[in-house]
């Protein structure tokens, strides 16, 4: 097989098998470029009540908020990916997430009661999660693999990169203004990057 | 695009490269006398004119500190900028973080059009659309041109049906 025909198939097979992430990434940066398009100016509460029980769990200044955080979730029956945070001595707030779905446990420390609401599902949420999910830092095996595919995706965007300048560069007849195009792109980023 | 996917890459292993950065501090740029109008004392407004006259103008907030100093916060892409304003001696105080290649890359990444005030970042937002909207387009030629070619549609269409149902799994195991 020569050299060009691999490289088209390169070219070629991963943007087929990556297709579903391309297109998605495409789609769901609009949401984030234009947010008032997808958000629900409704005035009904984001986060809707669940439950509020007694609970209790042994905190002190030096626990590890994500090993307590992933306790509770399983106490609760819950586990997956969470993000966790501890705004002051007295509250620890977990939410629990997947692609559709928002479940946020707020802990009150020293009252000894949990909070737990679900988000409204909204499609600005959605959209937005989606395109942002990555990261190794949850202990989920699901959510290790999504980052993996992220990782797969960058790197299948620079093997486009160079693929396609390597077949554009066979083809003559367009060559001098796909250079034109590519450097005037180069030139507009820069001036873009140092006067933002 | 490559902006695009070399900051995923970085983004995708933050907690690890982020245990061996340093943290940005804020290092001094300048420091100057600023006597601003007198019709400026809403700290919007005063911002605004502020980050003109330092021909700054662009991505910001502000806030007013405890003893009176007006602190905006300019996020440019390059560096940040923390601009201090002390009403009482009538002082301004800029400084900025020193550039880091990762967390460039994340500003980059990060960047919408979203509130632009100025028309560069009106720009910048024109340009997120035409990416979005080339990567479909992107999509839609190359499988149009992918049908053309017969020696390569079987095992393309295998691997796009493939890629779709892993990706449909995602969503459905999540």
């Amino acid at each position: 097989m020569q050299l060009q025909t691999i490289i088209r198939r390169t070219h070629l097979y991963l943007a087929m098998f990556l297709a579903p992430w391309f297109v998605m990434y495409g789609l769901t940066s609009i949401a984030f470029n234009h947010p008032a398009l997808f958000t629900d100016n409704s005035s009904e509460p984001v986060w809707i009540f669940r439950a509020r029980e007694s609970y209790s769990f042994p905190i002190n200044e030096n626990s590890e908020l994500r090993e307590v955080a992933a306790a509770i979730l399983k106490d609760k029956n819950i586990e997956g990916s969470f993000h966790v945070q501890r705004p002051d001595r007295n509250t620890l707030i977990v939410t629990r997430f997947d692609f559709f779905h928002r479940t946020r446990l707020t802990f009150k420390i020293d009252q000894k009661t949990l909070l737990i609401e679900d988000r409204k599902v909204q499609l600005q949420n959605i959209l937005t999660g989606m395109h942002g999910r990555g990261g190794f830092q949850q202990d989920v095996w699901l959510h290790d693999l999504w980052a993996v595919f992220v990782d797969l995706v960058a790197v299948a965007i620079l093997v486009w990169i160079a693929t396609g300048i390597f077949l554009w560069l066979q083809i003559s007849s367009i060559r001098k203004w796909g250079g034109i195009v590519l450097v005037a792109g180069f030139l507009t980023f820069l001036v873009l990057v140092i006067t933002l | 695009m490559l902006a695009y996917a070399l900051s995923t890459l970085t983004m995708n292993h933050r907690e690890f490269l982020a245990s061996h950065l340093k943290a940005e501090s804020f290092q001094l740029e300048m420091k100057r006398p600023y006597k601003p109008d007198a019709h400026d004392q809403e700290p919007g407004a005063l911002a605004l004119r502020i980050l003109d006259d330092l021909n700054m103008k662009g991505e910001h907030q502000v806030r007013v500190r405890r003893d009176n100093r007006v602190v905006i916060m300019r996020y440019g892409l390059v560096f940040h900028r923390r601009i201090t304003f002390d009403r009482q001696d009538q002082i301004l105080l800029v400084e900025k973080t020193p550039f880091q290649l990762l967390a460039f890359l994340e500003r980059v990444h990060r960047r919408t059009g979203s509130g632009a005030i100025s028309p560069w970042e009106t720009l910048w937002g024109l340009i997120v659309d035409a990416v979005a909207v080339a990567i479909v387009v992107w999509f839609a030629t190359g499988f149009w041109m992918f049908l053309q070619i017969k020696s390569t549609r079987i095992a393309g269409l295998l691997l796009l049906l493939t890629g779709s149902l892993i990706f449909a799994g995602f969503l459905w195991l999540s």
